[in-house]
């Protein structure tokens, strides 16, 4: 094709691809250790105790009650726009002759439908994302505690037992820790036409993940026989309370992607596409820039659009160089058209691990929103995205997304 | 004359052929109105008839602007042995630009009146039915139908009347034909066509007539005074015209124009090659149209119909 537009076109989208992985600006400890990093990330250590027993008291987190799934429970909120056909198409009025321009709906939100953008065209769309976490698992990310054990003095395995002179060995600390964590998503989408039912395209995400972590700690004294051996001693050692500050900016882990249309226009059948996508270890994941794991992603899509109403269901399976991460995934919605130049959707996603670690393992959202076409093939789009089962995972109440596309 | 007179006449005729015909595949330069399946499907059609090389596919996206540009590409750098031009959008830019490259065209309706009768590099393949298959057809569906009344926009399908006029006085037939210029005054004139006592409408693919005002009178009417209609489409059927008779593939259409190319391409005038009507017809009965009108439908028909609306 001699089309010079063709060719800028093509251009451009290679050009998105070119982009270089920038390392991200980052912190030595990394956000993902703003929490095991509070009281300088190696136990708690109280105040020298005095003779016969004279030490200092270290307490050491027997566990971090799961916390280390935070940077695995990172699903990524970019990533997740679909490719979306362009916004005008034509039908074929027979009795005329002629092509008559149609209002299609403006697109899913999250989700994918089948219809291409057509050969030779190039869609970019612009999202951000701010993702403010809320809670793990169903517990207040504000509301998080650990359990901080003496250490075993004398070596023999057991901690006191109580009433024997060793019995302090039985006090706690506990530590109640309020965790602020959120993320701002810049993404940054190009879908290229190959062919008339064959799209390619990229998403390149610069997040920024800020994380804070403060940690209050009492000291619970269970010993009977030498009570009160144990106190602070901020001067020399740790202070009751400890505060870890983290944030990093930078790429996220890059997708790769690709649709091919292979039914459209079936009379009674919906139009029908695959999509195939690997998403790159690109992200830094010691800053929950991205999850460290190499995806593909695999899903069939179906949409049917039947005048002003469209229904789109996709499901598929992505595999994870971590097996405990591999997950299928499917989506349930519709977008409608409101009006000529505004259409509303609304759509079920689901992630489930088959083979995860029990954490976050079934995710389920609601997500609503609309866009709005007001000149050419400009659309702004809106959507939020709200968590149906709190109590799975890394979870934020409601995730907004805003966006931006054309297509040329 | 001599045996060597004769071996030698023949050789050289042999020659002459050989190097009349062409030594490369000619170039084709595709020029297509908008994304719509019919035309792809048309294209299809062609690429599978064409024996030559397509070189280049432009869709010009409903935009006259970039047709204009498209054509231009086409005329000054590619220089293609022929054009084809996809739709009535595209015919419409390539007619206007008068180009000397040949030019043959798809899936256009009524491309009389688009390429105006001195252009002589243009030739397609149209949408439209044949005129005597709709005629034949009412003859077919029942002997008593003598007069058939028609409205139309001379300045759109008034080429289509005239070849009706032929057809009907040929079949033993009237036709009674109301020329009207606005959908208004259409209106009055399916009004005239009762008055007259005609005992079938025939609907034109006329964009005056195919106002959903005057289409839907049309409809009432005919069915007020049990004259049974012919509409263009299955939708029209499906909407209460007993018959619809549209053509049946997109594909075929695309192949009549490969056709046409090939003949083009080696040696043949556009001039020469009259256009073409769809010869794969789709033919849609609505039974329920046939019950309220009194009318029993031929078994030929219902055996002939691809869609029968019960």
């Amino acid at each position: 094709m001699g089309s010079k537009t063709s060719c800028l076109r093509t251009s451009v989208f290679f050009s998105l691809i070119a982009v270089s992985i920038c390392p991200g600006l980052a912190n030595a400890g990394g956000v993902k250790d703003v929490v095991r990093d509070l009281y300088e990330g190696d136990g708690i250590t109280l105040a020298d105790v005095g003779p016969p027993f004279s030490h200092s008291a270290h307490f050491t987190a027997s566990s971090f009650q799961g916390l280390d799934e935070l940077n695995t429970a990172l699903a990524s909120g970019a990533g997740n726009l679909a490719f979306n056909s362009a916004v005008t198409g034509f039908a074929f009025d027979i009795e005329r002759g002629l092509p008559v321009r149609i209002t299609e709906s403006l697109g899913p939100l999250l989700a994918e439908r089948a219809p291409t953008i057509g050969r030779g065209k190039l869609n970019v769309a612009f999202t951000y994302t701010r993702i403010d976490y809320d809670s793990f698992e169903g517990t207040d990310l504000d509301d998080l505690s650990l359990i901080f054990q003496h250490d075993d003095v004398n070596g023999d395995g057991v901690l006191g037992p109580p009433g024997t002179p060793l019995d302090f060995e039985t006090d706690q600390v506990n530590v109640d820790i309020d965790l602020d964590f959120t993320q701002d998503i810049f993404a940054l989408f190009g879908t290229y036409g190959l062919t008339r039912n064959w799209d390619v395209g990229v998403v390149i995400p610069i997040i920024h993940s800020d994380a804070r972590a403060v940690g209050v700690a009492t000291i619970v004294d269970n010993a009977i026989a030498s009570p009160g051996r144990h106190q602070f001693d901020p001067v020399n050692q740790d202070a009751p309370v400890s505060v870890v500050d983290r944030d990093a900016t930078g790429i996220g882990d890059v997708i790769m992607r690709t649709k091919y249309n292979f039914l459209r226009k079936h009379a009674r059948a919906p139009d029908l596409a695959v999509v195939a996508q690997v998403k790159l270890a690109t992200g830094d994941e010691n800053d929950l820039l991205g999850t460290g794991e190499t995806d593909v992603l695999g899903l069939f899509v179906a949409s049917k659009s039947m005048g002003k109403f469209t229904p789109h269901v996709n499901l598929g399976y992505e595999w994870s160089t971590d097996s405990e991460l591999s997950n299928v995934r499917y989506v349930v919605g519709f977008d409608a058209v409101a009006h000529p130049r505004l259409s509303l959707a609304a759509e079920l996603l689901g992630r489930w691990e088959p083979n995860g670690d029990g954490i976050g393992d079934s995710i389920i959202d609601l997500a609503v929103g609309g866009k709005w076409n007001p000149v050419g093939t400009l659309v702004f789009g809106a959507n939020a995205r709200f968590a149906l089962n709190k109590d799975e995972g890394l979870r934020s109440d409601v995730i907004w997304t805003l966006g931006v596309e054309s297509t040329f | 004359m001599s045996s060597m007179k004769r071996l030698w006449l023949l050789l050289v005729l042999v020659a002459g052929i050989a190097t009349s015909a062409r030594a490369h595949p000619a170039e084709v330069a595709v020029l297509v109105s908008a994304d719509v399946d019919a035309y792809h499907d048309a294209l299809s059609g062609f690429r599978e008839i064409l024996r030559h090389q397509i070189v280049a596919v432009y869709d010009m996206e409903g935009d006259p602007e970039r047709a204009r540009e498209l054509v231009e590409e086409i005329r000054t750098k590619l220089k293609p042995d022929l054009i084809l031009a996809v739709g009535i959008w595209a015919l419409q830019a390539v007619a206007s630009e008068q180009i000397d490259i040949p030019v043959t065209f798809t899936m256009v309706l009524n491309p009389a009146t688009i390429v105006h009768r001195g252009a002589t590099n243009i030739t397609g393949a149209s949408m439209n039915v044949p005129v005597e298959e709709s005629i034949r057809l009412f003859k077919r569906l029942d002997p008593s139908i003598r007069r058939i009344g028609v409205v139309f926009n001379p300045t759109k399908t008034g080429y289509l009347v005239e070849q009706a006029r032929r057809i009907v006085q040929k079949e033993g037939l009237g036709l009674v034909a109301k020329e009207v210029t606005s959908p208004r005054l259409a209106i009055k004139a399916v009004n005239s066509l009762q008055e007259e006592g005609v005992d079938a409408i025939w609907i034109l693919p006329d964009e005056t007539v195919l106002n959903p005002k005057v289409l839907e009178y049309t409809l009432l009417q005919s069915y007020r005074h049990k004259v049974p209609l012919l509409g263009l489409s299955k939708r029209q059927a499906e909407m209460g015209a007993l018959l619809a008779l549209s053509f049946g593939s997109s594909k075929d259409i695309g192949r009549q124009a490969g056709e046409l190319a090939n003949d083009i391409l080696g040696g043949s005038s556009p001039a020469e090659l009259p256009f073409t009507t769809a010869r794969d017809l789709m033919l849609t009965v609505n039974l329920k149209a046939a019950k309220k009108l009194g009318l029993d439908i031929p078994r030929s028909i219902l055996a002939q119909a691809d869609t029968v609306i019960e």
